[in-house]
Protein backbone atom coordinates (compact mmCIF):
# COMPACT_ATOMS: atom_id res chain seq x y z
CA UNK A 1 0.00 0.00 0.00
CA UNK A 2 1.26 3.44 -0.95
CA UNK A 3 1.79 5.76 2.01
CA UNK A 4 0.16 9.19 2.01
CA UNK A 5 2.20 12.39 1.95
CA UNK A 6 1.42 13.13 5.59
CA UNK A 7 2.61 9.63 6.60
CA UNK A 8 5.83 10.11 4.65
CA UNK A 9 6.40 13.56 6.17
CA UNK A 10 5.76 12.27 9.69
CA UNK A 11 8.20 9.40 9.12
CA UNK A 12 10.81 11.81 7.71
CA UNK A 13 10.48 14.03 10.76
CA UNK A 14 11.07 10.99 12.94
CA UNK A 15 14.37 10.46 11.12
CA UNK A 16 13.43 8.03 8.36
CA UNK A 17 15.33 9.36 5.34
CA UNK A 18 13.91 6.75 2.96
CA UNK A 19 10.47 8.37 3.39
CA UNK A 20 11.85 11.64 2.10
CA UNK A 21 13.41 9.79 -0.81
CA UNK A 22 9.93 8.45 -1.61
CA UNK A 23 8.54 11.99 -1.53
CA UNK A 24 11.29 13.12 -3.93
CA UNK A 25 10.51 10.20 -6.23
CA UNK A 26 6.85 11.15 -6.26
CA UNK A 27 7.24 14.86 -6.97
CA UNK A 28 10.47 15.23 -8.91
CA UNK A 29 8.92 14.85 -12.40
CA UNK A 30 6.60 17.82 -11.75
CA UNK A 31 9.40 19.85 -10.22
CA UNK A 32 11.68 19.12 -13.19
CA UNK A 33 8.94 20.22 -15.61
CA UNK A 34 8.38 23.43 -13.64
CA UNK A 35 12.08 24.26 -13.48
CA UNK A 36 12.57 23.59 -17.21
CA UNK A 37 10.21 26.49 -17.89
CA UNK A 38 12.75 28.88 -16.36
CA UNK A 39 16.17 27.35 -16.98
CA UNK A 40 17.51 25.88 -20.18
CA UNK A 41 20.83 24.20 -19.42
CA UNK A 42 20.50 20.69 -17.92
CA UNK A 43 23.11 21.38 -15.23
CA UNK A 44 21.22 24.53 -14.15
CA UNK A 45 17.93 22.62 -14.07
CA UNK A 46 19.44 19.89 -11.91
CA UNK A 47 21.01 22.40 -9.53
CA UNK A 48 17.70 24.24 -9.08
CA UNK A 49 15.77 21.00 -8.47
CA UNK A 50 18.36 19.93 -5.93
CA UNK A 51 18.10 23.33 -4.21
CA UNK A 52 14.29 23.03 -4.05
CA UNK A 53 14.38 19.60 -2.40
CA UNK A 54 17.15 20.70 -0.05
CA UNK A 55 15.10 23.73 1.04
CA UNK A 56 12.03 21.51 1.44
CA UNK A 57 14.08 19.17 3.64
CA UNK A 58 15.30 22.04 5.81
CA UNK A 59 11.82 23.58 6.12
CA UNK A 60 9.86 20.37 6.45
CA UNK A 61 9.62 20.91 10.21
CA UNK A 62 7.60 24.08 9.63
CA UNK A 63 5.13 22.40 7.25
CA UNK A 64 1.76 22.35 9.08
CA UNK A 65 -0.39 20.47 6.56
CA UNK A 66 -2.78 23.45 6.21
CA UNK A 67 -2.50 22.96 2.43
CA UNK A 68 -1.55 19.81 0.47
CA UNK A 69 2.19 19.09 0.45
CA UNK A 70 2.25 19.49 -3.33
CA UNK A 71 1.06 23.12 -3.08
CA UNK A 72 3.65 23.85 -0.40
CA UNK A 73 6.40 22.30 -2.54
CA UNK A 74 5.25 24.12 -5.69
CA UNK A 75 5.34 27.42 -3.82
CA UNK A 76 8.90 26.67 -2.81
CA UNK A 77 9.76 25.66 -6.39
CA UNK A 78 8.29 28.80 -7.97
CA UNK A 79 10.05 31.06 -5.48
CA UNK A 80 13.38 29.28 -6.03
CA UNK A 81 12.97 29.64 -9.82
CA UNK A 82 12.22 33.34 -9.37
CA UNK A 83 15.39 33.74 -7.29
CA UNK A 84 17.30 31.96 -10.06
CA UNK A 85 15.87 34.31 -12.72
CA UNK A 86 16.79 37.35 -10.64
CA UNK A 87 20.31 36.07 -10.08
CA UNK A 88 20.82 35.49 -13.82
CA UNK A 89 19.04 38.52 -15.26
CA UNK A 90 22.30 40.09 -16.48
CA UNK A 91 22.62 37.43 -19.18
CA UNK A 92 19.31 38.42 -20.77
CA UNK A 93 20.49 40.71 -23.55
CA UNK A 94 23.12 38.28 -24.80
CA UNK A 95 20.63 36.00 -26.55
CA UNK A 96 18.79 38.54 -28.68
CA UNK A 97 20.84 37.72 -31.77
CA UNK A 98 20.18 33.98 -31.27
CA UNK A 99 16.77 34.32 -32.92
CA UNK A 100 16.96 33.48 -36.59
CA UNK A 101 14.86 35.04 -39.34
CA UNK A 102 13.54 31.55 -40.19
CA UNK A 103 12.14 31.06 -36.68
CA UNK A 104 10.30 34.36 -36.77
CA UNK A 105 9.04 33.59 -40.29
CA UNK A 106 7.84 30.25 -39.04
CA UNK A 107 5.96 31.86 -36.13
CA UNK A 108 4.28 34.35 -38.45
CA UNK A 109 3.13 31.57 -40.78
CA UNK A 110 2.26 29.03 -38.08
CA UNK A 111 -1.49 28.41 -37.96
CA UNK A 112 -1.55 27.17 -34.36
CA UNK A 113 -1.83 23.50 -35.34
CA UNK A 114 0.36 20.59 -34.30
CA UNK A 115 4.07 20.69 -35.11
CA UNK A 116 4.87 18.78 -38.27
CA UNK A 117 8.26 17.46 -37.17
CA UNK A 118 10.49 17.26 -34.14
CA UNK A 119 12.79 19.82 -35.81
CA UNK A 120 9.90 22.24 -36.05
CA UNK A 121 8.99 21.63 -32.42
CA UNK A 122 12.55 22.21 -31.26
CA UNK A 123 12.81 25.38 -33.38
CA UNK A 124 9.58 26.60 -31.78
CA UNK A 125 10.94 25.72 -28.34
CA UNK A 126 14.11 27.68 -29.10
CA UNK A 127 12.09 30.70 -30.20
CA UNK A 128 9.87 30.61 -27.12
CA UNK A 129 12.84 30.25 -24.76
CA UNK A 130 14.79 33.06 -26.43
CA UNK A 131 11.80 35.41 -26.31
CA UNK A 132 11.12 34.60 -22.65
CA UNK A 133 14.77 35.10 -21.78
CA UNK A 134 14.52 38.72 -22.88
CA UNK A 135 11.89 39.47 -20.23
CA UNK A 136 12.53 40.73 -16.72
CA UNK A 137 12.32 38.01 -14.02
CA UNK A 138 8.89 39.06 -12.78
CA UNK A 139 7.51 39.37 -16.33
CA UNK A 140 8.82 35.95 -17.27
CA UNK A 141 7.37 34.39 -14.14
CA UNK A 142 3.95 35.97 -14.70
CA UNK A 143 3.82 35.12 -18.41
CA UNK A 144 4.78 31.51 -17.66
CA UNK A 145 2.29 31.03 -14.85
CA UNK A 146 -0.61 33.04 -16.22
CA UNK A 147 -0.42 32.53 -19.96
CA UNK A 148 1.56 29.36 -20.59
CA UNK A 149 0.48 27.27 -17.59
CA UNK A 150 -2.91 29.05 -17.55
CA UNK A 151 -3.14 29.44 -13.79
CA UNK A 152 -5.57 31.86 -12.16
CA UNK A 153 -4.49 35.18 -10.67
CA UNK A 154 -5.41 33.93 -7.19
CA UNK A 155 -3.33 30.81 -7.65
CA UNK A 156 -0.35 32.90 -8.82
CA UNK A 157 -0.73 35.16 -5.80
CA UNK A 158 -0.52 32.10 -3.54
CA UNK A 159 2.47 30.67 -5.41
CA UNK A 160 4.49 33.87 -5.53
CA UNK A 161 3.43 35.49 -2.27
CA UNK A 162 2.40 38.64 -4.19
CA UNK A 163 -0.99 40.28 -3.64
CA UNK A 164 -3.75 39.81 -6.24
CA UNK A 165 -3.60 43.49 -7.40
CA UNK A 166 0.19 43.22 -7.72
CA UNK A 167 -0.16 40.09 -9.88
CA UNK A 168 -2.63 41.94 -12.14
CA UNK A 169 -0.36 44.97 -12.47
CA UNK A 170 2.66 42.79 -13.20
CA UNK A 171 0.70 40.77 -15.77
CA UNK A 172 -0.27 43.96 -17.60
CA UNK A 173 3.34 45.16 -17.60
CA UNK A 174 4.64 41.71 -18.62
CA UNK A 175 2.40 41.62 -21.70
CA UNK A 176 3.61 45.07 -22.73
CA UNK A 177 7.22 44.01 -22.14
CA UNK A 178 6.72 40.94 -24.30
CA UNK A 179 5.22 42.98 -27.13
CA UNK A 180 8.28 45.25 -26.99
CA UNK A 181 10.61 42.23 -27.20
CA UNK A 182 8.75 40.90 -30.23
CA UNK A 183 8.84 44.32 -31.90
CA UNK A 184 12.62 44.29 -31.35
CA UNK A 185 12.83 40.84 -32.97
CA UNK A 186 10.75 42.00 -35.91
CA UNK A 187 12.87 45.14 -36.36
CA UNK A 188 15.99 43.00 -36.34
CA UNK A 189 14.45 40.81 -39.02
CA UNK A 190 13.72 43.64 -41.43
CA UNK A 191 17.06 45.46 -40.96
CA UNK B 1 2.62 41.57 -38.30
CA UNK B 2 1.04 43.15 -35.23
CA UNK B 3 3.14 42.53 -32.08
CA UNK B 4 0.09 41.51 -30.02
CA UNK B 5 -0.83 38.91 -32.64
CA UNK B 6 2.76 37.66 -32.67
CA UNK B 7 2.73 37.50 -28.86
CA UNK B 8 -0.42 35.42 -28.83
CA UNK B 9 1.09 33.05 -31.39
CA UNK B 10 4.22 32.71 -29.29
CA UNK B 11 2.15 31.92 -26.20
CA UNK B 12 0.15 29.34 -28.20
CA UNK B 13 3.44 27.77 -29.35
CA UNK B 14 4.68 27.68 -25.75
CA UNK B 15 1.46 25.99 -24.61
CA UNK B 16 1.81 23.43 -27.36
CA UNK B 17 5.25 22.51 -26.02
CA UNK B 18 4.81 20.94 -22.59
CA UNK B 19 7.93 21.00 -20.43
CA UNK B 20 9.56 17.60 -20.13
CA UNK B 21 9.07 15.69 -16.87
CA UNK B 22 12.09 13.49 -17.53
CA UNK B 23 14.25 12.89 -14.47
CA UNK B 24 17.95 11.97 -14.67
CA UNK B 25 18.68 8.43 -13.58
CA UNK B 26 18.79 8.02 -9.78
CA UNK B 27 18.51 11.74 -9.26
CA UNK B 28 16.87 11.26 -5.85
CA UNK B 29 20.09 9.56 -4.68
CA UNK B 30 22.04 12.69 -5.62
CA UNK B 31 19.62 14.83 -3.59
CA UNK B 32 19.74 12.48 -0.61
CA UNK B 33 23.55 12.53 -0.66
CA UNK B 34 23.54 16.32 -0.37
CA UNK B 35 21.15 16.55 2.60
CA UNK B 36 22.24 17.22 6.15
CA UNK B 37 20.82 15.93 9.42
CA UNK B 38 17.15 14.95 9.56
CA UNK B 39 14.72 17.85 9.88
CA UNK B 40 12.92 18.23 13.20
CA UNK B 41 9.54 19.75 13.93
CA UNK B 42 10.09 23.48 14.18
CA UNK B 43 8.32 24.36 17.44
CA UNK B 44 9.48 27.99 17.37
CA UNK B 45 7.78 28.53 14.02
CA UNK B 46 4.69 26.73 15.30
CA UNK B 47 4.61 28.88 18.46
CA UNK B 48 5.05 32.10 16.47
CA UNK B 49 2.27 31.10 14.09
CA UNK B 50 0.02 30.18 17.03
CA UNK B 51 0.65 33.53 18.74
CA UNK B 52 0.16 35.77 15.72
CA UNK B 53 -3.67 35.53 15.64
CA UNK B 54 -4.29 36.20 19.36
CA UNK B 55 -1.79 39.07 19.23
CA UNK B 56 -3.60 40.66 16.30
CA UNK B 57 -6.96 40.24 18.08
CA UNK B 58 -5.55 41.89 21.23
CA UNK B 59 -4.13 44.78 19.18
CA UNK B 60 -7.49 45.20 17.48
CA UNK B 61 -9.32 45.32 20.82
CA UNK B 62 -6.73 47.80 22.11
CA UNK B 63 -7.20 50.06 19.10
CA UNK B 64 -10.99 49.93 19.38
CA UNK B 65 -10.87 50.70 23.10
CA UNK B 66 -8.56 53.67 22.46
CA UNK B 67 -10.88 55.02 19.80
CA UNK B 68 -13.89 54.50 22.05
CA UNK B 69 -12.13 56.39 24.91
CA UNK B 70 -11.56 59.39 22.66
CA UNK B 71 -14.96 59.36 21.03
CA UNK B 72 -17.01 58.84 24.20
CA UNK B 73 -18.28 62.18 25.65
CA UNK B 74 -16.71 63.14 28.97
CA UNK B 75 -19.00 63.19 32.06
CA UNK B 76 -20.16 66.68 32.94
CA UNK B 77 -17.90 68.39 35.48
CA UNK B 78 -19.21 70.66 38.22
CA UNK B 79 -17.48 73.74 39.57
CA UNK B 80 -17.88 72.39 43.12
CA UNK B 81 -15.41 69.54 42.68
CA UNK B 82 -12.35 71.48 43.89
CA UNK B 83 -13.70 72.42 47.35
CA UNK B 84 -15.00 68.85 47.80
CA UNK B 85 -11.56 67.38 47.07
CA UNK B 86 -9.90 69.94 49.32
CA UNK B 87 -12.28 69.10 52.14
CA UNK B 88 -11.65 65.37 51.66
CA UNK B 89 -7.87 65.88 51.82
CA UNK B 90 -7.93 68.11 54.86
CA UNK B 91 -10.62 66.21 56.72
CA UNK B 92 -8.21 64.07 58.83
CA UNK B 93 -6.27 67.17 59.91
CA UNK B 94 -9.45 69.09 60.69
CA UNK B 95 -10.61 66.27 62.90
CA UNK B 96 -7.45 66.68 65.07
CA UNK B 97 -8.57 70.14 66.05
CA UNK B 98 -6.51 73.40 66.24
CA UNK B 99 -2.96 73.24 67.64
CA UNK B 100 -2.58 74.85 70.97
Amino acid sequence: MELSDSDLIAATLKGDQSSYEALIGKYQPRIFATVRRYARRPDEVEDIVQEIFTKAWQKLGSYRAEAPFEHWLMRLAVRTCYDFLRAHQRNREANLSDIGIEELDWLEKWDGGAFESTEQASAARELVQSALEQLSPSARLIITLLEIEERSVKEIAQLTGWSVPLVKVRAFRARAEMRKVLEKFAKQKYL
Amino acid sequence: MNSEHLRQKLIAAARALPASEAVPYRFEKRIMAGLGASPRPDFTAWLIRALVKPTLICLGIMALTSVWTFVQPLPPTTDNDAPEIENAIWAPLDSLGDPV
